[in-house]
């Protein structure tokens, strides 16, 4: 048995020499794809090793652990024989807000309550191995795991080239097919959903949806689900519950607290309401159950061995930490302090234990912490191949023998809806945001340049065109006083309003808030779109954490919108064309069109100078990407009526206002129907007739000449703006908005 | 503030103690039969689409209590109605309407006969120090632990550790001590339904010195448990006064607070004897005239009703609670 790193990994770290390996970090670290609210976690290359005889030992005592804290669950749950025992911390588990009192006497479906639990254990300089703590409330880090896992081995393929050891995927198809054996039973469908955690943080969410993934189980959110009298029922876009869509398990990723307001509360209320009944009643089965959480309470940890004896009839092979006398033992890694040799590290290694058809399993690796004074360090857990078995190919296929045989036959697994409600509002908003945050940073990125020309070649034609394109962000964004307060000629002032308009969170039409939200909404889209999503996300938000300062803004500017071309290729490229496309689509062209009017109206709704004007159309036809198209067609300089008309009424220009209309028409025309959708396409086939009348040369000539009186594009795109956004009400009422409200009873004060 | 009249002095007296020897072996004591019904009625502006309900109305079983037959009806009739028995041995009561409609009613059916209380002298003596768990011995079972802890409703606050050194004296025998506390808190805090809801805290309720039953008894509760001891909340009603017409016999039956409604005292161990029932609202030790349907360690852990109802936005609803507990004769 030994923890010492084999040979062949000796021999690659080597090879790889100090520079090399520090450059494998750099390099896995950058293909972290997680969306991370603070700095990207610290990578590792140098694995921790845990040979088949080591690993043997450790996850033995991993399952025995599952199996002691899933008879405690019965237990604790059920008949509560353990108080009457004195081995139990009766005074704290009792004491433990975790011990939920209404979830008491739920039935599990198979053999045990508990679905997954994640450990943490360290090792003592002595060979054994301890454990810190339990997570199994919502016990996290498998996303986490195989996002390590991927990036160091596209960081460092050397060394994952050099030694054979067990791959992590196989573990998750015993758990999913398990998974389905046991939501089946009963000649049930076997539809399983996950509820994440909507409050947790993005590593964390990270983690979540991808575990979601990996089970092959869709995400939704507490309101897609309604209880009835025998089944749990997803909610779907503009219709009523399908009773045929039943879900028979949750996957909880959700504290379990907040789950059913009626028996959990509290309030404000969320959740499902019926829940913990439906459990009760074997409507649904919820994993890990309800109130799992009482078994992280800490004095458990010592009363274990007490209790495996007398559950279990077994003595404890994994006992608990006990700092004062533990002294971990330290693995070999990268020097902390920038060191050439490898220098001893103590780390904490996170594991996985899951149901599969063979009882409890550990996922064979995880992720080491490292546990000092430095910044924490993440490292790939490998149990390698015992050496019997290591296939003689250099790429190693995991997994050990027979559970690697494939099942006589592969079943059809029962199809899920295409889209809850909550997922298809997300879509829709997705479409939205994305379409906002690209208009943002185009428009901030052109008033950036204008303001530099200014201080280049300043006159009064550059000078009002300024305060025009000023004016015309704060419009547009509706971040009033914003530059209506602010002399355009004090560059300071200037700046600091953008930059305010960039970075600021917690200011309504900021840059950072709409993609705030365009981030929120694309958790539910990694299930659809691709993974690949994922780190364009990571990217841009650190980008607009880098917006603060570190870097020119014109730079942040251009990598936002080129963040935004991303997810929008992505979202063509990978998008399955249904429900959540046109959705998708919907939002888009709303926003688009939307953003573009209110552009028009602001830029060019009054009369200016020839000069002003045309400097004004040129920055208007930089936002818009359509310098080149104009170029192309008039050997002019550009001139606002030729750009708006090209603007308004060329459907072949996809950042044209005809052009948002048509396809916006031809998406709601897919749309699903509970009834036709004539109160959508009436106001929007009367707003084509009304655009396709518009007279460019018109709507920018006021009846009163002088310079400053309004053009009557300052009406007509006013009362195009009514319409649409008439119409996205009209699609949200229609597809997502709950049409009731939840109140708890009135109740009697005794 | 309404005084009972069987609620006289100072509230350094306490109440006179039921201090009566054992049952002799063999012979029941008389119990009182009561026809039980509490009914809840909720009136909406809107039909609503769905309601669900929790209810812990059903009377339960205890050494003083027997449940000769006991019933919940739900008009509209319920897409579910189900019952367990919950952590604290409580029924608990699940119902689901599945259908729009404007008003819903939950009755409570139930015949009961209840035994009168007898507390041997000899333990009630016993100073309340010897009252904690480590002086439980092993007839007590250890999830009664569970009541000895703060609990949601029942933080453990300031406020409750004052009253504990005015009644919990050294030495003082408990029955006497526990007199004091539902004397204290009579006196001390003023019944009045306008001053608290169900949601009030009960920090609010210490430094108002105002509440209901519910306040009367988390207070109790709070200041118990600071002392050291066992105590629970308990959940039920009062006696009312019997009704020639009407079926329901609601009407108060005139000397105590609380009646015709549903009622919540609290419960003490006192090692030797068990659980012993004060009601500081009307300031007496739980006789014949209380039926228990509940308890838990605080309000919050059996609500009579609770719900939540799913319908258009503003669809306010008007609530109506009658109980009627009215004395049968036996076997009848």
């Amino acid at each position: 048995m030994s923890i010492a790193p084999p040979p062949t990994l000796v021999d690659a770290l080597e090879a790889l020499g100090p520079d090399g390996r520090r450059r494998a970090a750099a390099a896995a670290g950058g293909m972290v794809a997680a969306d991370v609210s603070g700095a990207t976690p610290l990578l590792d290359p140098v694995p921790v090793v845990l040979d088949a005889e080591a690993w043997e030992q450790l996850s033995a005592g991993l399952v025995q652990r599952a199996r002691l804290l899933d008879a405690l669950y019965a237990d604790l749950y059920g008949p509560r024989t353990i108080f009457s025992t004195d081995v139990a911390p009766s005074s704290a588990l009792l004491a433990d807000p975790a011990y939920l009192r209404p979830v008491t006497g739920i039935p599990a479906r198979g053999d045990h309550h508990l679905f997954a639990l994640t450990c943490t254990v360290e090792r003592t300089v002595g060979g054994e191995w301890r454990v810190l703590a339990d997570e199994l409330d919502v016990p996290g880090g498998a996303g986490l795991a195989l996002e390590v896992r991927r990036s160091l081995s596209r960081g460092a393929p050397s060394l994952y080239g050099s030694t054979p050891l067990r791959r992590l995927h196989p573990f998750f198809d015993r758990v999913r097919s398990a998974l389905h054996q046991r939501t089946r039973a009963d000649g049930r469908a076997g539809r399983a959903v996950v509820i994440t955690d909507a409050g947790a943080e993005p590593l964390r969410a990270f983690d979540q949806h991808w575990l979601a993934n990996l089970l092959g189980t869709p995400v939704v959110s507490p309101s897609d689900l309604r209880t009835g009298s025998g089944t749990v029922t997803l909610r779907l876009p503009g219709a009523e519950p399908d009773p045929s869509e039943t879900v028979d398990a949750i996957i909880r990723l959700a504290p379990s607290a907040r789950l059913d307001p009626l028996d959990l509360g509290p309030t404000p209320l969320g959740g499902v309401t019926g829940l913990v009944e439906a459990a009760r009643c074997g409507d649904v089965e919820i994993l890990n159950p309800l109130g799992s959480g009482l078994l992280e309470n800490p004095e458990l940890g010592a009363a274990l061995p007490d209790l495996c004896r007398q559950m279990l009839h077994e003595d404890l092979l994994l006992r608990p930490a006990d700092p004062a006398q533990t002294e971990p033992a330290a693995w070999p890694g990268l020097d902390p302090a920038g060191g050439h040799a490898l220098v001893p590290r103590p780390l904490r290694l996170q594991l996985l234990v899951m149901a599969t058809e063979d009882g409890f399993e550990v996922l064979p690796g995880g992720v080491a912490r490292s546990h000092d004074e430095h910044p924490e360090v993440l490292r790939d857990v490998w149990v390698t191949m015992p050496e019997s078995s290591a296939p003689a190919a250099a790429a190693p296929s995991g997994g050990v023998g027979p559970l690697e045989a494939p099942s006589a036959e592969v079943e059809a697994i029962s199809s899920y809806p295409a889209m809850t409600r909550s997922i298809a509002s997300d879509l829709f908003w997705f479409g939205r945001y994305l379409e906002r945050v690209d208009s943002t940073a185009r428009l901030l990125r052109t008033v950036l340049d204008s303001t530099n020309d200014l201080a280049a070649e300043s006159g009064p034609a550059s000078r009002t065109a300024l305060g025009v394109l000023l004016g015309a962000v704060t419009d547009v964004t509706t971040t009033y006083p914003g530059f209506r307060s602010v002399d355009v000629e004090d560059t300071t002032a200037v700046r600091t309003e953008i930059a305010s308009l960039l970075t600021d969170l917690g200011r309504p039409g900021s840059l950072a808030q709409s993609f705030a939200s365009l981030a929120r909404t694309t958790r539910g889209l990694r299930d659809l779109v691709s993974d690949s999503v994922w780190p364009v996300i990571a990217r841009m938000r650190s980008r607009i954490r880098g917006l603060d300062g570190e870097q020119p803004l014109e730079q942040g500017l251009t990598d936002m919108v080129e963040g935004c071309l991303a997810l929008s290729g992505a979202v063509s490229d990978s998008m399955p064309r249904n429900l959540g496309w046109d959705l998708t689509q919907t939002g888009r062209r709303l926003e688009r069109a939307l953003g573009l009017l209110a552009l028009l109206q602001a830029a060019l709704g009054r009369r200016r100078t020839r000069q002003a004007e045309s400097r004004i159309a040129g920055a208007v036809a930089g936002i818009t990407e359509s310098g080149a198209t104009y170029r192309r067609t008039y050997h002019a300089s550009i001139q606002a009526e030729l750009l708006v008309e090209m603007l308004l009424g060329d459907a072949t220009l996809p950042r044209s206002i005809a052009f948002q209309l048509e396809q916006l028409a031809e998406s709601l025309d897919r749309l699903p129907e509970p009834t036709p959708a004539v109160e959508l396409r009436a106001p929007l086939a009367a707003l084509r007739v009304r655009v396709g009348s518009w007279e460019p040369r018109e709507l920018l000539r006021p009846a009163d000449r002088s310079v400053g009186s309004p053009t009557p594009l300052i009406e007509e795109a006013a009362e195009a703006m009514r319409t649409l956004r008439e119409l996205a009400t009209a699609v949200e009422n229609r597809y997502f908005r709950p049409s009731e409200a939840t109140s708890p009873w009135g109740v009697d004060d005794v | 503030m309404s005084e009972s009249p069987e609620t006289p002095g100072t509230p350094a007296t306490p109440p006179p103690l039921p201090v009566v020897p054992l049952r002799v072996e063999g012979v029941e004591p008389a119990g009182l039969d009561y026809r039980v019904h509490h009914l809840t009625s909720y009136r909406y502006a809107k039909p609503v689409t769905r309601n669900y309900g929790r209810a812990h109305v059903e009377p339960r079983a205890t050494p003083f209590q027997r449940v000769l037959s006991h019933e919940v009806t739900v008009d509209p009739a319920p897409a579910r109605l189900t019952a367990h028995t919950d952590f604290y041995g409580n029924s608990s009561t699940y119902l689901l309407v599945d259908e729009p409609h404007e008003r819903l009613d939950v009755h409570s059916r139930a015949h009961v006969t209840v035994q009168d209380r007898r507390y041997p002298a000899e333990t009630m003596q016993r100073p309340w120090e010897q009252c904690t768990p480590e002086h439980w011995g092993p007839l007590m079972p250890a999830s009664s632990l569970d009541f000895v802890h703060p609990s949601p409703r029942i933080p453990a606050v300031s406020g409750a550790r004052e009253i504990v050194d005015a009644v919990f004296t050294p030495g003082r025998p408990i029955g006497e001590a526990l007199a004091a506390l539902t004397g204290l808190i009579h006196t001390d805090f003023t019944y009045d339904p306008a001053a608290t809801t169900v949601a009030s805290t009960l920090e609010e309720v210490l430094s108002a010195r105002h509440g209901v039953c519910q306040d009367f008894s988390h207070v109790g509760l709070a200041v118990a448990r600071a002392a050291g001891l066992a105590a629970r909340y308990v959940s039920g009603y009062l006696r009312t006064a019997p009704s020639a017409e009407g079926r329901l016999g609601t009407e108060p039956a005139g000397e105590m607070i609380g009646s015709a409604a549903s009622h919540a005292w609290l419960s003490v161990v006192v090692p030797g004897t068990g659980w012993v029932d004060i009601d500081p609202t009307n300031r007496t030790f739980v006789d014949q005239r209380f039926v228990t349907t509940a308890w838990g360690r605080d309000y919050a852990d059996v609500p009579p009703l609770k719900g939540i109802v799913i319908g258009p936005p503003g669809a306010s609803s008007t609530l109506q609670v009658a109980v009627g507990v009215v004395p049968v004769p036996a076997g009848s």
